[in-house]
């Protein structure tokens, strides 16, 4: 028997099935792509490797390094992919960014600030059930903006258990709001989510430019969000009110009251916001490469902090660092960087256009749309990977900023359609089932995900329409 | 650690270390006369120091198990193999166990040290044994050692003693119901000195486990634990509201149900990995989910290591 990460038990027949179905159709496009799209044999072979990483993301989520393991060997091995190119494809300024930002959240929880913002929560004044979902789930999305969506949602779930332990109620809808919304918060900025600092860097965006153009996005989108859920889970939290005023009427609180000491912690995060959000300021004034600053800000402040805290330096590049997603990430990016560099983006590219014509106007819904659906079923990592190449060939003969933010909020709010869209979603009802020994079904999570995830398209497609003229020319 | 082996009473038990009717009114003496008895028997064990064994694990805790019954025992250097001596007494020999009355047949266990497995498989053995109905009136009212011996021995000679959960389980811990309150478990848990306690409903099925840490974890939520250091905290009462309200709260509220369930048969070297491998101080022994007992981890090594 093999587990998998989402709980799902294989048999040694389901997995040999499921092996034969993904080398099936690897393969099969790969030929096809050769003998009817005009692909030579570098072009098939990666694009069937990169077939086979998407669908064993689907298939073997455990196995999915394994996977990227041996698609390079047989991209290195048929010659689609050369050492020097992997090096370069593989976004190890990416990587090491994630490695900084990883090693600053270890801090901040040491620190408390993350208790800090959860005390803050829980001593809501005249607390409702309104008033507590509505601030958490914002609190929610600018974490998710200020660090990390799985960041935010490992610290918010924790809180919605310990306050749903307490009032004996199911946590299942007060989690699925806080994630839908983090999953719309970590489009706010480049820290949000891996797609965001992938886009910064192949887009050569700004900390300041996520502010200026994605953020507002954000927000309105959050906005949006946050009323679906709670008008969509009233019932939920006209019982959250009665167990509350219930346990206040017996004089009990929700949690012990205690100051928590914050400053500390929250001075890191602010320093090392402050660094990040200067970098364009700074690479201008000291004539650095563009993004070089944004990509090592998170790994000097790491460097300070494991000076200050110099017992705990190895604890937090071993055990706060997750090795094995940033693994995959670089193997991924090689791996869609293999595309660019035998030429298949180009001719996605090119028949994007033939389809789609080039017109922002409809190349940003469906931008949005095939990356939002396409990032409902398989990581958005490897979808933003696979159509960054895309998108700056397309930038060649138009303005490609509306088109990166169109992939931002695709792969981002399309993480809300169904319940393996995002890995903060994975996270989130993997702690729900080790806590409270209860899941969520497929299509009960899809119908408020699918709905609060059009809601949220819809407006970043309106805004971005709109503000499309106002952004300057790359 | 052998988990199964024929264990065979008469391969340990010799006719002439049954002393019928004894005249020995207090513990100490009847362990002396039994310890006196099998040391004519062996060479190189001390008399001495096999007295003071009994006596001192005697004193840790009684070893009288059933009414009218006691097997002391210890574990020496220098034994070859498992020695037994049975005493048989009319009127009864104060075993200074709290609460149980004069026992009538005391089994004296001696076991080599380095062989935990071999004295508890004669426990284990002996305890299935002398369970059967009427055996300890039996034993006690026989006349002579020949007598004693074909009781021990009647039947089928080789008893399959398996070492498992059901033979080092303790049958009677302390439990709790979901219904108690907070103010009852910490009388139990401080009263028992215990710190865990199974939570069995009125069927007698398991229904959790509440554990001295769930008390902390209601007074020191999850998130202060984030925190690498919580000395700079002040001013925190972490305790007050829960005592304010402990004749109110159910151990319902408090009890987890994460604990860890076996069934009776399972090997004791299973449940050696177990305590391992998982990091757990007591297995819960359920059948279905009725409640037979417990193995905490430091009964299990005692009986391992100890005796």
């Amino acid at each position: 028997m093999h587990s998998d990460d989402n709980g799902e038990v294989l048999s040694t027949r389901q997995l040999i099935q499921r092996l034969i179905l993904l080398l099936t159709i690897s393969t099969g496009v790969g030929v096809a792509g050769a003998t009817f799209g005009g692909l030579d044999m570098n072009q098939s072979v990666a694009t069937s490797v990169f077939l086979a990483i998407i669908l064993g993301t689907l298939f073997f989520w455990t196995f999915r390094l394994a996977i990227a393991f041996l698609g390079l060997g047989v991209l290195i091995f048929t010659k689609s992919l050369n050492i020097p190119h992997f090096v370069e494809a593989a976004a190890l300024p990416v990587i090491l960014f994630l490695v900084g930002m990883m090693i600053v959240v270890g801090a901040l929880r040491d620190l408390g600030f993350f208790t800090w913002v959860v005390q803050a929560l829980i001593s809501i004044p005249k607390m409702t059930g309104r008033k507590f979902i509505a601030a958490t789930s914002v609190a929610s999305a600018l974490l998710a903006c200020a660090v990390d969506e799985v960041t935010s949602i490992i610290f918010i779930a924790t809180l919605i258990f310990q306050v749903c332990n307490r009032l004996k109620l199911s946590p299942t809808p007060y989690i699925i709001i806080c994630v839908l919304c983090t999953n719309i918060g970590s489009a706010g900025t480049m820290m949000g989510n891996p797609v965001g600092i992938f886009i910064g860097t192949q887009a050569g965006l700004t900390f300041g430019d996520f502010f200026r153009w994605a953020f507002p996005i954000m927000l309105v989108s959050l906005a949006s969000c946050v009323a679906i859920t709670m008008y969509w889970f009233r019932k939920d939290l006209n019982l959250f009110d009665e167990r509350l005023k219930d346990r206040m009427d017996r004089q009990l609180s929700l949690v012990p009251k205690v100051v928590v000491p914050y400053k500390r912690g929250l001075a890191v995060l602010l320093l090392t916001l402050a660094f990040i959000a200067s970098h364009h300021a700074l690479e201008e004034g000291l004539h650095l490469d563009t993004n070089s600053v944004l990509l090592v800000a998170p790994l000097a402040c790491a460097g300070f902090i494991m000076l200050f805290k110099r017992d705990r330096a190895r604890y937090y590049v071993e055990r706060e660092v997750d090795w094995w997603t940033l693994l995959f990430f670089m193997l991924l990016f090689a791996i869609a960087g293999t595309l660019e560099y035998t030429g298949v983006t180009e001719i996605i590219a090119h028949s994007f256009v033939s389809v789609c014509g080039d017109k922002p106007a409809i190349l940003i819904p469906s931008i949005m749309a095939t990356t939002a659906i396409g990032s409902a079923f398989v990581d958005n990592v490897i979808f933003v990977a696979a159509f960054s190449p895309v998108i700056t060939e397309l930038g060649k003969t138009m303005s490609a900023m509306p088109l990166w933010w169109a992939l931002l909020f695709g792969a981002c709010f399309g993480g809300n359609i169904t319940l393996i869209g995002s890995t903060a979603n994975i996270v989130a009802l993997g702690m729900l089932e080790k806590q409270s020994h209860s899941s969520i079904g497929f299509f009960q999570w899809l119908k408020i995900g699918a709905l609060s995830a059009l809601a949220a398209c819809l407006i970043a497609w309106g805004m971005l329409t709109v503000m499309a003229p106002l952004m300057p020319p790359q | 650690m052998m988990t199964s082996k024929e264990v065979r009473i008469a391969d340990y038990l010799q006719q002439d270390c049954i002393l019928c009717h004894v005249d020995a009114e207090s513990r100490d003496k009847a362990i002396d006369l039994l310890v006196e008895t099998l040391c004519s028997k062996i060479d190189g064990v001390d008399r001495g120091a096999a007295v003071q064994a009994v006596v001192e694990r005697e004193r840790q805790a009684p070893t009288v198990l059933a009414e009218g019954l006691a097997l002391p025992h210890a574990r020496l250097d220098g034994l070859v193999k498992p020695m037994l001596a049975l005493a048989t007494s009319h009127e009864g020999i104060d075993f200074e166990a709290v609460g149980e009355e004069p026992v009538h047949v005391v089994v004296l266990i001696l076991t080599p040290k380095d062989d935990p497995g071999a004295y508890l498989r004669l426990m284990a053995s002996l305890s299935k044994m002398l369970a059967a109905p009427h055996m300890i009136t039996r034993l006690a009212a026989a006349g002579t050692a020949r007598e004693v011996f074909g009781i021990l021995t009647e039947g089928a000679e080789e008893v399959v003693v398996l070492l498992n959960a059901s033979s080092v389980m303790n049958c009677n811990p302390i439990t709790l119901d979901e219904g108690d309150t907070l103010a009852s478990a910490i009388h139990a848990f401080c009263a028992n000195r215990v710190l865990d306690i199974p939570i069995v409903d009125s069927d007698g099925d398991l229904r959790g486990v509440i554990a001295i840490e769930d008390l902390l974890d209601q007074s020191l939520p999850r998130h202060l634990l984030w925190m690498e250091d919580l000395s700079p905290i002040e001013n925190f009462e972490p305790f007050s509201e829960l005592l304010r309200k402990d004749s109110e709260t159910k151990v319902a509220d408090f009890m987890h149900d994460k604990f860890v369930a076996i069934g009776p048969s399972v090997p004791a070297i299973q449940l050696a990995k177990m305590f391992l491998m998982q990091h757990i101080r007591q297995i819960q022994v359920v059948e279905g989910r009725r409640f037979l007992g417990v193995v905490n981890l430091d009964s299990f090594s005692s009986q391992i290591f100890w005796a």
